[in-house]
């Protein structure tokens, strides 16, 4: 107690503010230290065995240039940062070979190299002196690996960034190896009609310099080698004959005389007799000037031609041929599933009633036929299952057919028993039931609230967490689904979506609609599987990645309705897009992928609770903890007592 | 003194303060009201948000301990100032160091077992979803945590003043005001924001919520816990 100590003489207030200049130091020291022990089941804030892994696939360094609006509002500034948390581990996994830079979007240099990347800055409100006001921001990642660019624009939430920054670096990897085993040179052409800088098109007479001057990069950075070809159409017949050999649309206006005239710009990619036809959009504006697609999208476009002409970007098949769903239509068609799976396949026809299916395909994608499949497209299909094919089935069991020409109604038929057999035969047997369920969809029209019991909303424990295809998806809407049976074939089975205990079946499609108000009195309840996967190996497991490398499998889902724009667009249906993307990832065999998109998205949904069972958790949840303090301390008392006791039985009344 | 008996006389203090607490009224009736106060606030927004997790209630802690710990502190130097205690305790060989650190670690241990009874709520989660017991167990840790920064703060406030009245008055603006300051960081300019949003209690609390201890938060809240424990060592050294 009585030793000298420094600093003991020093007034309280000097002392109290070196301690606390200490704490803020050593707080700010400890920031730059992002040292975190991640406790949630699936390390949702740690790196995955993916990005690990493809981080050793690096043999050049890894640049990642950050393109971040300094003191960003929230919610953007808590992607920023979980962002640069992220970056921090991959820097720590890679310190040799990863390296990532914050700069400053201030700087007007920096602002021109963004905009070289094809980095646009985003709008944004935010409360400034208690108003909103609008705000233009930059938040944007470039990743760069071997004079390759990859560009991550927007990144304005937590969700999926890490998922984003591997797939990029994987992508730039992958590009890099197939590359370097390209030996033939690739032809393009660059296609227009000279007539068209009579327009005056903003831009034009620069898009030829913009298409072979991208090719040059791509030579000098990959060693990649093009014959390049610039072909000046202008006759009219020439026009015809490039627009059917390319499949090419014809751009069409008026001259000053009044004339009709039509031409054409494009840019052709062909590699092994592969053909890649990139149009370049030209469209007059609500000012009536003419515009045409920008520099920066054109080049993205050539890089992702040049990368499926290679073979960078995995080919999946889409099974056509008896009136499946069109890739090329949006409003009707499938045109919704093609732009979702395009971020990492290409989508090829396959003509399953004229041929085999092709050899090289990383997955088959089998949707609802409005006509009949012949026994030998079955046959077909079969024999790519048995080879160790895999397939994606998202078929209806009952499809309408249109009207007659004499004048018959549209009518309801089942569909094709032969696509259905060959499904059947590995154990996926999609019934002849519809699922309805009381936890629904509910739409909303004109204020009215109406529940669609034919479009089952599946969450909670009925989305299967333990496989990489459903895991971390918090709930999912189908329309339509038909109830699968599992039978106990070779293959062996997993359920990935069941409805809930309150749904029913029916076998009359012309009677499911908006206008059914209840469940039917003769409904018969129970859970009904929707969505499920069959492997060729029952030990190949789901964890880690794995997958079964060599084994055939199938994912059935009872309802073509998820290829569909309605079901897929919108910030409410994130959730069936990661599902859709997930089935053809895992299809491919790409599991980890799936896994890793997931990742952050899960929110553990409750289970259907009724309201004398959330009021009794109400009710146990302040009587319980009051009953716990309550008998603690009678337990005081009577100890206290019983101690009184003892004293006044051993000194007597006087104590 | 000699330095080997110090932990002993900690430990006699935590003991003997710990005692006065549990033979005390004060420790029910704020633990009644600490927890009820958290079924009732959780609980009324849990089913609407309809998500297996504590994640909401480990969010309500920086307020609920910034108003309970204060109470319980009330007892602290300050009460045994008015009590006469607190010079008797310095008649005795005891260093103020021991003193404010027994004193603190008996606070720290009590807010903590004001804690206890919340598994109950961790239960009802279990049973109603699947609940991620990992990020459950980071969202107690930071608790603990949590509820040490806060002692520290209380054992300070309650030096202050002879007053009981002011002290507590103190201890509860500092610690209310620590839980609060991320609310305001949207009306600062975005720097500034950020800087307040770090000394928020309820800002460093938000990742062990969520499952992750993060070193930063860990150190923040042993660094409010030691500048408090530093202060209300120095104010006694002072004030003798």
């Amino acid at each position: 107690m009585s030793r000298s100590r420094p600093g003991k003489d020093r007034p309280l207030l000097v002392n109290t503010i070196l301690f606390i200049v200490l704490v803020v130091l050593v707080n700010i020291g400890v920031a730059r230290i992002p040292v975190r022990l991640d406790l949630t089941r699936n390390r949702e804030y740690s790196l995955t065995d993916l990005t690990r892994e493809v981080l050793t696939q690096a043999d050049q360094p890894i640049r990642v240039r950050v393109f971040f609006t300094p003191n960003l509002p929230q919610p953007y500034d808590s992607a920023s940062g979980h962002l640069l948390d992220l970056l921090r581990e991959y820097r720590r996994e890679a310190p040799e070979r990863f390296a990532a830079e914050l700069l400053d979007v201030q700087d007007p240099a920096v602002i021109r190299e963004a905009t070289e990347f094809g980095v646009t800055p985003l709008e944004i409100q935010q409360i400034q002196a208690d108003q909103y006001e609008s705000r233009t921001v930059y938040m944007a990642v470039v990743v760069e690996y071997g004079g390759l660019l990859e560009v991550i624009n927007p990144v304005t939430e937590r969700y999926a960034v890490e998922y984003r920054l591997t797939d990029s670096i994987a992508r730039l990897i992958r590009r890099q190896s197939t590359y370097a085993g390209v030996n033939e040179p690739l032809t393009v052409r660059y296609i227009y009609t000279p007539a068209l800088e009579g327009l005056g098109v903003h831009g034009l007479p620069e898009l030829e310099s913009v298409v072979f001057d991208t090719l040059a990069s791509l030579r000098t950075a990959t060693g990649l080698q093009f014959t390049n070809v610039a072909e000046s159409i202008s006759d009219p017949t020439d026009v015809d004959l490039y627009a059917r050999t390319y499949d090419l649309p014809r751009i069409r206006w008026s001259s000053s005389d009044g004339t009709l005239e039509a031409g054409l710009l494009a840019a052709v990619v062909e590699h092994d007799g592969r053909i890649q036809a990139l149009p370049i959009a030209v469209r007059r504006n609500e000012e009536g000037t003419i515009e045409m697609e920008s520099p920066s999208s054109l080049r993205r476009r050539l890089v992702r031609a040049v990368d499926i002409g290679t073979g960078v970007i995995p080919t999946v098949g889409y099974i056509l041929g008896h009136g499946e769903p069109a890739l090329d239509n949006d409003q009707n068609g499938a045109g919704a599933f093609n732009d979702l799976v395009s971020a990492r396949y290409e989508l090829v026809d396959v003509w399953i009633e004229e041929g085999a299916v092709p050899d090289g395909l990383a997955a088959l994608i089998v949707t609802s036929p409005a006509d009949d499949w012949s026994m030998e497209a079955a046959r077909r299909l079969d024999a790519y299952l048995t080879g160790g094919g895999r397939v994606l089935a998202m078929v209806d069991p009952y499809v309408l057919a249109p009207a007659g020409t004499e004048g018959t109604d549209p009518e309801w038929r089942p569909t094709s028993t032969a696509l259905l057999n060959v499904l059947s035969r590995y154990g996926i047997t999609i019934t002849d039931e519809l699922v309805l369920d009381e936890r629904s969809f509910v739409a909303q029209r004109d204020g009215v609230q109406r529940q669609l019991f034919q479009a089952p909303v599946v969450q909670g424990r009925d989305v299967n967490q333990d496989h990489p295809i459903t895991s971390g998806i918090d709930h999912v809407t189908l329309f339509s689904p038909a109830a699968i049976d599992l039978g106990s074939g070779a293959w062996s089975s997993t359920v990935l979506l069941r409805s809930s205990d309150r749904s029913w079946t029916s076998r009359e499609p012309d009677r499911i609609g908006p206008w059914i108000e209840e469940p039917p009195a003769s409904a018969a309840f129970g859970a009904r599987v929707l969505a499920a996967i069959v492997e060729e190996h029952s030990d190949a497991a789901f964890g880690a990645g794995s997958g079964n490398p060599r084994g055939g499998r199938i994912i059935a889902l009872g309802t073509s309705a998820l290829t569909a724009s309605p079901m897929l667009d919108g910030t409410d249906r994130l959730s069936n897009r990661v599902l859709v993307e997930n089935m053809v990832d895992v299809a491919a065999g790409n599991d980890a992928y799936a896994e890793l998109r997931t990742k952050g998205m899960t929110q553990p949904r409750l289970d259907e609770t009724t309201s004398a069972g959330r009021t009794s958790a109400r009710v146990m949840s302040v009587l319980i903890p009051a009953l716990m303090f309550g008998v603690a301390a009678l337990a005081m008392l009577l100890a206290r007592r019983r101690r009184r006791a003892s004293i006044r039985a051993q000194y007597g009344d006087a104590v | 003194m000699t330095r080997s008996r110090r932990p002993q006389t900690v430990g006699t203090i935590v003991g003997r303060e710990l005692g006065a607490y549990f033979h005390g009224p004060v420790i029910y009736v704020v633990g009644v009201l600490f927890n009820a106060t958290a079924a009732v606030l959780f609980f009324s927004v849990f089913f609407l948000y309809n998500r297996a997790e504590l994640r909401r209630f480990f969010e309500l802690l920086p307020i609920l301990y910034a108003v309970a710990i204060p109470i319980l502190a009330l007892r602290q130097i300050v009460g045994e100032r008015q009590s006469g205690m607190h010079e008797v305790l310095l008649t005795l060989p005891i260093r103020p160091t021991d003193l404010v650190v027994g004193k603190f670690l008996a606070l720290w241990i009590t807010s903590v077992l004001l804690l206890v009874p919340s598994v109950i709520f961790a239960a009802i989660v279990f049973l109603m979803g699947p609940l991620d017991i990992g990020a459950a167990m980071a969202g107690y840790i930071g608790s603990i945590l949590l509820a040490g920064a806060l002692s520290g703060v209380a054992i300070m406030a309650s030096t202050f003043s002879a007053s009981i009245a002011v002290s507590f008055g103190i201890g509860l603006v500092i610690s209310v005001a620590l839980a609060s300051l991320e609310a305001f960081t949207p009306l600062l300019p975005p720097g500034v924001g950020r800087v307040f949003q770090n000394f928020s209690t309820a800002y460093q609390m938000a990742d062990f919520g969520r499952g992750i201890v993060d070193l930063r938060s860990v150190l923040y809240f042993i660094g409010v816990a030691l500048t408090g424990i530093a202060i209300a060592r120095h104010t006694i050294r002072t004030g003798r």
